[in-house]
């Protein structure tokens, strides 16, 4: 975290260094970042092609991403970035406009930046051929006017512009920009001595009379360099260039130069002797940025720094990647804050430790509420004084009625006086019982404490893994567009919700299935738009995603307006396919026929297409989401839509749970799949052929007991019989899980938990009908029972043999 | 090379030290379902669950309640921890790897690659066992097998 500062943004401080790994992380994390955000730029300029937010986004994106490319070494790449940044310079300064053939041109190029990426991810560092694109980007752009050839060809150290002709297509940049903030390239003369001293002192100087909002080099790195040819420096300033040259002009100042890209001939001679890339390309946007300062000073702090001034904004590298994060959220401008990138280990890691503790605490709360009996209650103390007291008095009543008959003797007063002393050292027992007492209490008191602290801490290191879902829902924006595009359909995206928090790790996990999803409805859900107006629906159809909380769990739904799920085409293929009989495919209801769409290997595409069909079923998004312990659910209705349903719990490293004792041990049940639980006596068992079934409000639930469900392989020494239970009431946990019941018998219902739930599979293997294990308050390990499929293995056993508990 | 001896019925056997990670008074085991019946069930290490392996079961001998030798040996087997108990830890011995006879040929056509191979102490004999091969949770089973048919043999070379 302290080495932000030293992630430059020149080429030459970092490439040469051993911890570009370390970087890399980053790099791939922002560079994800940023091309998502420019895809989100990309497709609202295809609406509106001279959005200017939309264009000094895209335009950001790219230059951020041909910085750090260059930065970590990837050359092809970067060169790649640089031929787009200067397409959207063109769109950006008017002089172009960004039309639908270009736009899915970028996005093919996006495409190549993230195939790149990914590539990265696996450890591929190979960079990949970017000429053919390159090439349709470069033809496109020859039908344009006014474009200086050398704004298309690669960052070649000489490839700086032309020295006249940007001076004429570049004024209109600039000149808007002028009205708030300036670009002002000062030229040091060769070879000056603390050039980087000098470079400051402008700085300062400048600062009296205007706001300076960035600096190029960075004024932190400047330090770095042991020579500084040309600095160059934004400022918000409303003096004149007169004004400004005076207060810049300070010794070893050989020119000052104003304005957007390069305004006179100097960058010629200067140049090819400069480390070119990070000061010809970074001083070209600056002039953007500057405008968005005065115009809406909210967006320019996003870009430039949480405080406008540069004296007080530091390591340039975290804001850009807590700014990105933020703002992806799109054109709701909130107020940034400040985020950190933490590896996901870490939280785990963290979160591990803090499940540890609660569960440490969970003990001492055990011990304290254990020894309550004795020491909380006053009475224990109370009882130990009356009776010394009450001794007290019996052994003065003795000694007067001694003295009273005269039979009172020496010997008789020594024993008065042992009793005496005996009782005061009860008297002094208590009093020590008493601190005692009191300090149990101050202990309750500190365990108390302890619970609240745990508590809220555990649930503090839970927030810090859950992250909005927004980015991943507006993912699909590109999706939607570039299949519409292919399918010729017309289609709208809806999301909602963008700000519902989701456990990260599930976050990471839920793409894949919603892309099967939203591609579903595309490819099958919505039809065509003369069958929509045929229909007399809107010609434009809408998928909308929603996310939001309900109680303990996330919903996610994934709607279209579309012709809804065929049970006609759905029966057709189930029996074409041998899945079921016809006359079983019959009596099925609607929503018994609809659910057929999990059944693996069922697809109801006509044709396959490479959107849909391409072996990813419908099964693998259902098994993916129960991986996450969730459910997914579809409703259908014809004509009207189709709606998926998924419900995910917040977090994967907490389950709440119902914890039950039986003889082998404890065992606990996860919250959300217990229905409820019923008490019943053992004549209100009923076998039904041979199963054993309760009733319970006229429904038929079958039962099951640990013992018979599961195999256990335990030898007879540690498996004590028990029949005691036979007599008394049973308490039944009825188990619900994808529309089936399943009642199990335990002996007795300890209460709830939140537990921290590990894997078994981790030391060991994976066990059927057991989702993992923790950690119980007294040290001892709990299993946690996988309810959908304990509700397999018991229908399962019912099939391969009769139970009997009786 | 050292090696932790450890005793099970009456034959001595040996680990690698570099695989054994600690030594613990067993704790109390959770009982788990679908297991063979050599898996004791579960175990809390200081926070991490851990699967305890009876290795009298496990060479299908004759199982003998805890008293106050038994000790569980917690192993690395790859990134997995897991614990197996024995009947007593004896001591940490030194063997030159000179003196380590590679397993009988008729042991190995057996399939009993978790014998590493024995060597003769002044005590008597040791077999000295894989960890890896012993107690890989993929391999548990076919280490049982082989016991069930091979494990009548080797007690007899001993003592």
């Amino acid at each position: 975290m302290g080495s932000d500062k030293n992630n430059p943004a020149n080429e030459s401080g970092s490439s040469s260094s051993d911890d570009l790994s370390e970087y890399m992380q980053v790099f791939l994390d922002e560079s994800a970042e940023e091309l998502d955000s420019l895809v989100e730029a990309i497709l609202l300029l295809e609406d509106d092609p001279r959005n200017a937010d939309a264009l000094n986004k895209a335009f950001r994106m790219l230059h951020s991403l041909k910085g750090s490319c260059g930065m970590m070494g990837f050359e092809v790449v970067g060169d790649f970035a640089h031929t787009l940044e200067d397409r959207f310079e063109n769109y950006r300064s008017g002089k172009d406009v960004l039309d639908r053939d270009t736009a899915t041109l970028v996005l093919k190029c996006v495409d190549y930046f993230r195939a790149f990426i990914d590539r990265l991810r696996k450890g591929n560092a190979s960079e990949g051929d970017p000429s053919e694109l390159k090439l349709q980007l470069e033809t496109r752009s020859e039908k344009t006017l006014f474009i200086p050839e050398s704004l298309l060809r690669g960052p070649a150290a000489e490839s700086a512009p032309a020295p006249s002709a940007p001076v004429a297509v570049s004024m209109p940049v600039v000149v808007p920009t002028l009205s708030g903030g300036i670009l002002i390239k000062i030229k040091f003369k060769p070879g000056l001595q603390l050039a980087d001293l000098k470079a400051r002192l402008i700085v300062s100087r400048l600062s009296s009379i205007g706001e300076v909002v960035e600096c190029e080099p960075k004024i932190e790195d400047v330090r770095s360099f042991d020579d500084l040819p040309l600095f160059s420096l934004t400022l918000l300033t409303d003096r004149k260039f007169d004004e400004i040259r005076k207060f810049a002009n300070v010794d070893g100042v050989e020119s000052i130069d104003f304005g957007g890209p390069v305004a006179s001939g100097e960058a010629a001679q200067t140049l090819p002797d400069v480390q070119v890339a990070p000061i010809r390309h970074e001083s070209i946007p600056e002039t953007v940025p500057v405008k968005e300062v005065t115009s809406r000073r909210s967006s320019a702090a996003e870009e430039i720094s949480p405080s406008p001034s540069v004296a007080a904004s530091t390591s340039k590298p975290t804001r850009k990647t807590a700014v990105q994060a933020a703002s992806e959220t799109a054109e709701v401008k909130a107020p940034v804050n400040e985020t950190l990138r933490i590896d996901i280990e870490r939280l785990d890691r963290l979160m591990n430790l803090t499940g540890e503790l609660v569960v440490t605490n969970a003990r001492f709360a055990q011990i304290t509420s254990d020894m309550s009996p004795v020491f909380r209650r006053n009475s224990v103390f109370n009882k130990s004084k009356d009776v010394t007291d009450r001794l007290r008095q019996r052994l003065e009543l003795v000694r007067q009625q001694m003295i009273a008959s005269k039979s009172a003797d020496e010997s008789w007063n020594s024993i008065f006086h042992g009793l005496e002393d005996e009782l005061e050292g009860l008297d002094q027992q208590t009093a020590m019982w008493n601190e005692g007492h009191r300090h149990f209490l101050q202990i309750t008191e500190a365990v108390d404490q302890l619970t609240r602290v745990s508590k809220n801490l555990q649930r503090g290191v839970l927030n810090t893994r859950m992250v909005p879902v927004g980015p991943l829902l507006n993912r699909f924006k590109r999706v939607i567009r570039d299949l519409s595009v292919e399918r010729s359909k017309r289609v709208q995206l809806l999301v909602q919700g963008e700000n519902t928090e989701l456990d990260r790790r599930m976050i990471d996990s839920l793409g894949d299935p919603l892309l099967h999803l939203v591609r579903n409805s595309i490819d099958h859900g919505l039809e065509s738009p003369e069958q929509r107006v045929a229909c007399g629906k809107p010609e434009v159809g809408t998928i909308s995603i929603e996310a939001s909380h309900r109680g303990n769990n996330v919903l996610i739904t994934v709607r279209d307006d579309g012709g809804g799920i065929s049970s006609e085409k759905i029966r057709a293929r189930v029996v074409s396919r041998g899945i079921a009989t016809e006359a079983q495919v019959r009596e099925m209801s609607e929503q018994q026929v609809i659910d057929y769409i999990w059944h693996p290997g069922f697809s109801t595409a006509e044709q396959v297409t490479d959107i849909s069909g391409r072996g990813v079923g419908m099964d693998i998004v259902r098994s993916t989401i129960t991986g996450l312990s969730g459910t997914i659910d579809v409703a259908s209705t014809p004509g009207q839509g189709t709606t998926f349903t998924i419900r995910l719990p917040l977090t994967l490293a907490i389950i709440r749970s119902l914890l039950i004792r039986n003889r082998s041990g404890y065992f606990s049940v996860p919250i959300d799949d217990v229905r409820e639980i019923v008490s019943i006596s053992p004549d209100e068992i009923h076998a039904v052929h041979r199963h054993l079934t309760i009733d319970v409000r006229g429904e038929l639930i079958s039962l099951v007991t640990m013992e018979n469900i599961f195999d256990w392989n335990v030898s007879a020494e540690s498996q004590p019989a028990d029949s005691s239970s036979s007599s008394r009431n049973i308490n039944v946990v009825l188990l619900y899980s994808r529309g089936r019941t399943l009642g199990l018998c335990v002996d007795s219902l300890v209460g709830r938990a939140d537990i921290v739930i590990k894997s078994l599979s981790e030391n060991f293997v994976a066990i059927r009908g057991l989702s993992g294990a923790s950690i119980m308050g007294d040290g001892t390990v709990c299993l946690m029972l996988d309810c959908a499929s304990l509700i397999e293995l018991a229908s399962e056993r019912a099939v391969a043999h009769g139970s009997g508990r009786r | 090379m050292q090696f932790v001896g450890f005793r099970l019925a009456d034959q001595m056997y040996a680990f690698r030290i570099e695989g054994i990670q600690e030594i613990v008074i067993p704790d109390r085991v959770t009982q788990m379902p679908q297991v063979p019946d050599y898996v004791e069930g579960v175990s809390n290490l200081r926070g991490t669950i851990i699967p305890i392996i009876n290795l009298r079961r496990l060479f299908d001998l004759e199982s003998k309640p805890k008293d106050d030798e038994t000790r569980t040996i917690v192993v690395n087997v790859g990134p997995r921890t897991i614990g197996c108990t024995v009947d007593a830890v004896t001591q940490v011995i030194k063997i030159a790897p000179e003196s380590i006879q590679s397993a009988p040929d008729i042991v190995k056509a057996d399939g009993a690659a978790y014998i590493a191979g024995f060597a003769k102490l002044e005590s008597g004999l040791v077999i000295l066992l894989d960890i890896g091969e012993l107690l890989d949770p993929a391999k548990l089973d076919q280490v049982r097998e082989v016991a069930r048919h091979g494990v009548s043999m080797s007690p007899t070379t001993s003592t």
